[in-house]
């Protein structure tokens, strides 16, 4: 500072902010702050429940996936050998029940084949056989 | 309570620097608020800070120069505009002083934004160029340099009322 220029622009001073604005900033801020712990809190209440016994729930963990992987050893190779063997037999059944649904065919086909059953008609004064002109019961 | 002291003690100085570099109020308040916002959120912020001020203005002016690019963005024109209502300054009594005043924020305003928060630092917070480097993150000539310009700029605009005022 060496001009009597700047002295001057040095001495004049600067605005205030508004007085209203102290209270208002801060609220907020504070408010922020909760809104923010409140949040904190929720993640770190996981956290405290799983935190107190890392290692029992790191052992549980690689139980599950010694016993998962032990599953998918065993369990893969039986399949293959049980569809191995009866495979045949499997081929034997569906023919078989191929054949069954043939013939049920068959007999729906006959059966769709006979003439129709008398049917009633509804006249004027009621229900007549279409045939013989019979009153119903 | 640790917040209320902040306020305190560096308001007046964070209001005078937003408000000079964003000419704007509600920029500045805008500003203002964020900058406590995030000291809230944060109380750790400024542990082991041995210069609180400087790094206030430091997140001060990083908040002006955003609010600066957004509003830029909105109004091209901005940059030129004089403070709308209030000033810069505090109100005076007398009518030179007054007229001086209103000057000065017109020339502060005619500078560029860069050149405005060096002049500032320097003239009205009192740092020394190594300061207002270090706080702007700038090359030490840069600030000096900086700080020749801008002045050189408000001296040849004010010298007529400047010289009215001597005399």
């Amino acid at each position: 500072m060496n001009s009597e220029f700047e002295k001057k622009l040095t001495e004049q001073p600067l605005q205030a902010p508004p007085a209203a604005w102290r209270g208002a900033i801060l609220r907020e801020a504070r408010t922020a702050a909760a809104q923010q712990t409140l949040a904190t809190d929720a993640a770190t209440g996981w956290r405290s429940w799983f935190w107190p016994a890392p290692r029992a729930w790191a052992a549980l963990t690689a139980c599950w996936v010694v016993l998962l992987a032990v599953q998918l050893f065993v369990s893969a190779p039986a399949a293959t050998a049980v569809a191995q063997v009866d495979a045949p037999r499997l081929v034997r059944a569906l023919e078989a029940k191929r054949h069954a649904l043939l013939d049920l065919d068959v007999a729906v086909v006959a059966q769709q084949a006979k003439p129709a059953a008398p049917r009633l008609l509804r006249g004027e004064s009621g229900w007549l056989r279409e045939e013989k002109g019979v009153l119903p019961c | 309570m640790q917040l209320e002291r902040l306020y305190d003690e560096h308001a007046d100085a964070l209001f005078g620097f937003l408000l000079n570099l964003t000419r704007n109020e509600a920029d500045t308040r805008d500003a203002l608020q964020e900058i406590f916002r995030r000291l809230a959120l944060r109380p750790a912020l400024l542990a082991g800070v041995r210069d609180e001020r400087g790094f206030l203005l430091r997140m001060a002016h990083n908040q002006a120069v955003d609010a600066i690019r957004r509003r830029a963005a909105r109004d091209r024109k901005h940059e030129f505009q004089a403070l709308e209502a209030g000033g810069l300054f505090a109100p005076a009594a007398d009518p030179d002083t007054k007229t001086f005043r209103a000057a000065l924020d017109a020339a502060l305003a005619d500078l560029p934004p860069d050149q405005r928060a060096v002049v500032h630092l320097k003239l009205w917070e009192g740092l020394t160029f190594e300061r207002i480097a270090e706080n702007l993150d700038i090359p030490l000539n840069t600030a000096a340099s900086r700080y020749r310009y801008g002045l050189d700029k408000m001296r040849e605009r004010l010298r007529p009322l400047y010289a009215e005022i001597k005399t």
